[in-house]
């Protein structure tokens, strides 16, 4: 049940990620930012689990991180703190600094998301109707590198059967490592060779290529990309009809309007509030899987 | 119908003089099934390659090859893909998808199929090959002969009318290889499929074919049914029929007339006619026991993940100098993660090893052991100038010497990479599956170099699926199963005994001359009762 929006049409994820990352990066207002940063957190924790806090945690730092950048490098502001080899660090700085973060960390958390919930196969399904050769390129390569890892355990498996552990200092492990590397090229273009003459023993470059229908748009995709769209525009418009605003310099200001604030934590919160909704639905009807 | 016409084909590759392939005419008929055989460069892949034009490597053809009455370069590019489908030797590299279900939409996304009949085409033919279970598994998680497999269904999942594959199964165990030929036999009986196979294993695939295409040094030999082959390769091809199924071959040299058996099941019914009522059993000598030791292995258990289940169980056995041991079990019993451990590759969690000198491990796959660009310097590596001149000149690899280890055949990989082991001075030599993809004749040559080097005092041990390549070696054997070591014995004891894990002579003499393991077993106890 948790991966009801992993179950989107996948231009629908990627839509969502889109806008709200926009959002963030634009829209540089500290209530926001901090509310995005919660929620983002809270999204990540609950669809990820226990594993995300260190993730969290990560991206809290940036926040402080930020501050300590911008206070150095930026000297605008009115309310001067201190002085540091002759240049005020401000208040206003600080504060920038500290929003600056905390967006940087609200996209890192958004990003982890993403993820969850937007696999290699889904990016394939979008390219393949856009650009096919990209997406059997990209295909190839997710194939490759497990499998270049793994001729390379054999590689280093096979010199260790044949010479015995490594002797020598770090001159020879060098000259060792780069030996194989060489022969895992070798070994790599030479597989490819087949690789390649497989497909296009199968008709690959042929034009006119379909892609196999993995992903069907249905009217929950719609609605989805409905509603994503609505909170975007509920929340960005009073931003630019000036009804939220943010200043930082030189005086540190923000207003923020009632309907921004609504709409933005109802925008972040579409992933759990998905989930919840089929929760709810299929438990009414008693049709909830056992486990 | 004729679906396949060559007439008069001769290739030569670019840059080499001597032709690969002369003069071949033969038609091939709708529903037929193709055996191609032949001694290794005989140009059979090389053939196989002509068949498909996307494949068709560079050089000067001359003559014609026609599919269905139209020459094969002018049939268009969509029509040669959906209609000729290829299968290649490698179960790796073939494969050019991340999951099982888009491997096997490959073909229809690149013919460019309606994506609402794709659903379809995948379904059934996912049916076909039993591959409903394993759509979102990763294509690097399956096994070589799942692999295989895959790459078969991968391609007739357009439904081409003729299939050609080169060597499917040389890279495969023997369970895997039977599973493929059955699959293959399947397509050709239920839906009437044309298929053309190159096989060295012909035991299997000898009774499935309808024509056999006999090829050596690119020239064609005979292009019969199998049942006359058999007759002609015993009679003018006896270096070659050492490949032929053992009910041929034991038929043959027990000197019988009328038809040639070429299944056990046959060849048990001819065996009863010839040898008239059970006989004593035969005795194996038992060669002296070695007491010089080479490794000892005390208790050993090792398991890939922590968590993981353990793939060797305890276990204990000693090598001697001097003596061939193989080491005999099933897919995934354990057998390579053994000898790794045994040459310190890896390292078991509990338990000793204790070597008395040098143990060098030559991998199944040779190719990992190519380090340089040229075989000289792959030997130089190894060992001083001198010794690799000599032991090139040995093994027959000074003309080889420039060459790029890749651009080698399989066996020639397989000789170069002994020769690098040899030239490490080993005490004990761990060979893993050192006759995949050989021939008969090149296995015959191997199992008398692997008899030199034990009778100069090496201590060998081979990891082999191959029963009949160690009952002729006529050597020690244990057998693992289940992380533990079952059986430790002489081979002739344990393939006499065994129903279904023993030789072809052994499961076709079953019940009739107890404890006959080889050919050579079968024959003295002929040529015995012939005296009195």
């Amino acid at each position: 049940m948790k991966d009801r929006a992993a179950r989107l049409h996948p231009s629908v994820i990627l839509c969502y990620y889109l806008c709200i990352s926009l959002y963030t990066v634009f829209v540089m207002h500290p209530v926001l930012q901090a509310v995005g940063f919660v929620l983002a957190a809270v999204n990540l924790l609950y669809f990820r689990g226990r594993q995300a806090l260190r993730t969290v945690l990560a991206a809290l730092l940036l926040a402080p991180a930020g501050a300590l950048f911008n206070m150095l490098f930026n000297h605008l502001g009115i309310s001067i703190l201190f002085y540091l080899w002759d240049n005020p660090v401000t208040q206003e700085a600080l504060l920038y600094g500290l929003c600056a973060g905390l967006m940087m960390g609200g996209i890192l958390l958004w990003s982890c998301l993403f993820g969850l919930f937007f696999q290699a196969d889904k990016l394939l399904f979008l390219l393949k109707r856009a650009a096919p050769s990209l997406s059997v390129l990209l295909c190839l390569s997710f194939r490759l590198v497990p499998d270049l890892r793994r001729k390379s355990r054999r590689m280093k498996e096979g010199r260790l059967g044949l010479f015995g552990p490594q002797q020598g200092g770090p001159l020879r492990r060098f000259r060792a490592g780069a030996e194989n590397l060489s022969a895992l090229t070798t070994r790599a273009l030479e597989d490819g060779a087949d690789t390649a003459a497989s497909m296009t023993a199968r008709g690959y470059g042929l034009p006119g290529r379909t892609a196999f229908p993995q992903y069907r748009f249905t009217g929950a995709d719609a609605a989805a990309l409905a509603v994503t769209a609505a909170c975007l525009a509920g929340a960005a418009l009073p931003v630019a009809l000036g009804r939220t605003t943010v200043e930082f310099y030189p005086v540190w200001d923000f207003t923020i309007s009632i309907e921004t604030f609504v709409l933005f934590v109802l925008f972040c919160s579409l992933p759990l509030l998905l989930t919840a909704k089929e929760y709810w639905s299929a438990r009414l009807r008693g049709a909830l899987p056992t486990h | 119908m004729e679906l396949l016409s060559v007439d008069k084909l001769s290739f030569t590759y670019a840059g080499q003089d001597r032709a690969a392939i002369k003069d071949l005419s033969f038609t091939v008929e709708e529903g037929d099934f193709v055996l191609l055989c032949g001694p290794s460069g005989g140009g059979k892949s090389t053939l196989l390659k002509l068949l498909k034009p996307s494949l068709t490597p560079e050089g000067t053809r001359t003559g014609s090859v026609r599919y269905g009455g139209v020459p094969l370069d002018q049939l268009p590019r969509r029509q040669e893909a959906a209609q000729i489908g290829f299968v290649l030797q490698d179960p790796d590299s073939q494969l050019c998808a991340d999951t099982v279900w888009q491997e096997l939409c490959f073909q229809a996304e690149s013919l460019g199929m309606p994506p609402d009949r794709m659903g379809v085409r995948m379904a059934e033919t996912a049916d076909f090959f039993g591959l409903e279970d394993k759509l979102h598994r990763g294509t690097a998680d399956l096994s070589g002969g799942e692999k295989q497999l895959l790459s078969l269904a991968a391609v007739m999942a357009s439904g081409p009318r003729v299939l050609l594959l080169d060597e499917p199964t040389s890279q495969l165990d023997p369970v895997a290889a039977g599973e493929f030929l059955t699959a293959l036999r399947r397509l050709h009986e239920e839906l009437g499929l044309t298929i053309l196979l190159s096989e060295h294993r012909l035991e299997e695939a000898y009774g499935l074919c309808d024509k056999v295409l006999y090829l050596k040094e690119g020239r064609q030999g005979l292009y019969l049914p199998p049942a006359q082959a058999t007759a002609e390769f015993l009679e003018k091809e006896p270096a070659f029929s050492v490949c032929l199924p053992a009910a041929a071959r034991l038929y043959g040299a027990l000197g019988g007339t009328g038809e040639i058996p070429l299944s056990v099941r046959q060849g048990r019914a001819a065996m009863r006619k010839l040898w008239n009522g059970p006989q004593p059993p035969v005795s194996h000598p038992t060669p002296p026991e070695p007491d010089e030791e080479a490794l000892t292995c005390k208790d050993v258990w090792f398991r890939y993940e922590r968590q993981g289940r353990d793939v060797l169980r305890g276990v204990s056995l000693r090598l001697f100098r001097g003596q061939i041991t193989a080491l005999l079990g099933g897919n995934g019993a354990g057998k390579s993660t053994l000898g790794a451990v045994l040459c310190g590759v890896k390292k078991p969690y509990r338990g000793k090893i204790r070597s008395k000198g040098r143990t060098v491990l030559l991998p199944q796959d040779p190719k990992s052991l190519f380090f340089k660009a040229t075989l000289w310097e792959n030997l130089l590596l190894c060992g001083s100038g001198e010794e690799a001149r000599q032991l090139a000149q040995q093994l027959a690899l000074t003309p080889l010497l420039d060459r790029h280890p890749y651009d080698l055949s399989g066996g020639q990989q397989q000789k170069a990479a002994l020769a690098m082991a040899l030239l490490r001075r080993p005490d004990m030599l761990v060979l893993d599956e050192p006759t995949k993809g050989l021939d008969g004749m090149a296995k015959q040559e191997f199992a008398q170099r692997l008899k030199d080097l034990a009778d100069s005092g090496m201590s060998i041990l081979l990891i082999s699926h191959d029963v009949e390549f160690c009952a002729e070696l006529s050597c020690r054997c244990l057998m693992l199963f289940d992380g533990k070591i079952v059986f430790d014995g002489r081979g002739a004891a344990l393939f006499a005994d065994n129903r279904f894990y023993t030789t072809a002579a052994a499961r076709m003499l079953r019940g009739i001359l107890p404890g006959a393991v080889t050919r050579a077993d079968v024959l003295r106890a002929w040529g015995a009762r012939h005296e009195e």
